[in-house]
């Protein structure tokens, strides 16, 4: 008796593709590191001008995250990475909408 | 305790030696832990990819190793307290790292129990601690000064 293969298995042979969600490289506050130091390393990480390195760290401070970089996850993974070298504490997450 | 920076890379720590001897033994033991667990969450790689997960580990442990090592360097070897020491971008950008890291090793040990807004503001009054806390504390608070100042340093304009 032979098989029939099962059609809820076989493999997804579809060409369509999606756009993937950015990934989004999210600090979390912390009460150790400095404030002077955050924004240092956002500005050396990022490139980031002392203006907009100071909004990213005051938002960590005040609402305990802030979104600093959004897009390919090979770069977010990047950052990500650099930011766990400077001892922060660094997530990749992907945007939801 | 004093700091007294020129420009960089000139650093001057005024600190009573008995004090930079306390701290350099704890700084030692704490860079061990270090070295062994991250003082900061992993989260980055797929979860599923074990060789992205491993890499990722090994590089950030011997990032922070070669920090706590410049650290250690600055603290035992350099002639800190004595006299200005120099030292190079990359060497301060380490000794900030390895500062952040010993210092999170700190409060996760030691100080767990304190609020973040008395950590945040460094506002512990040292006399109603035990004395292995008054160690512990005084070289948190030495660290977070020495990082204070080589960000200043390393931030400040070029003359």
């Amino acid at each position: 008796m032979g098989q029939s293969a099962n059609p809820l298995t076989l493999p997804e042979t579809s060409t369509e593709t999606q756009e993937e969600m950015p990934w989004q490289v999210v600090v979390l506050n912390d009460p150790v590191n400095l404030m002077s130091y955050v924004v240092m390393v956002f500005r050396r990480v990022f490139g980031y001008d002392e203006a907009r390195a100071q909004r990213h760290m005051l938002e960590v401070h005040e609402e305990g995250r802030s979104i600093l970089w959004s897009g390919e996850r090979e770069k977010a993974e990047n950052f990500v990475y650099q930011l766990q070298e400077w001892q922060l504490n660094a997530r990749l997450q992907q945007a939801t909408e | 305790m004093a700091f007294n920076l020129h420009r960089m890379p000139t650093v001057y720590v005024k600190l009573n030696p008995v004090f930079l001897h306390v701290f350099t033994e704890l700084v030692e033991k704490l860079a061990s832990h270090v070295s062994l667990q991250l003082s900061v969450p992993m989260d980055g790689p797929e979860l599923d990819d074990e060789d992205m997960l491993a890499a990722w580990q090994e590089g950030l442990i011997e990032t922070v190793r070669g920090d706590c090592d410049q650290l250690l360097h600055l603290l035992r070897d350099s002639g800190l307290g004595e006299r200005p020491v120099k030292l190079g971008e990359d060497e301060a950008i380490r000794v900030l790292r390895a500062c952040s890291a010993v210092r999170l090793k700190i409060q996760q040990r030691f100080l767990l129990k304190f609020s973040d807004e008395v950590l945040e503001t460094i506002g512990l009054d040292i006399s109603t601690l035990s004395p292995e806390l008054q160690r512990v504390y005084g070289c948190y608070v030495f660290l977070a000064e020495m990082q204070e100042t080589l960000v200043e340093q390393l931030e400040s304009p070029e003359v």
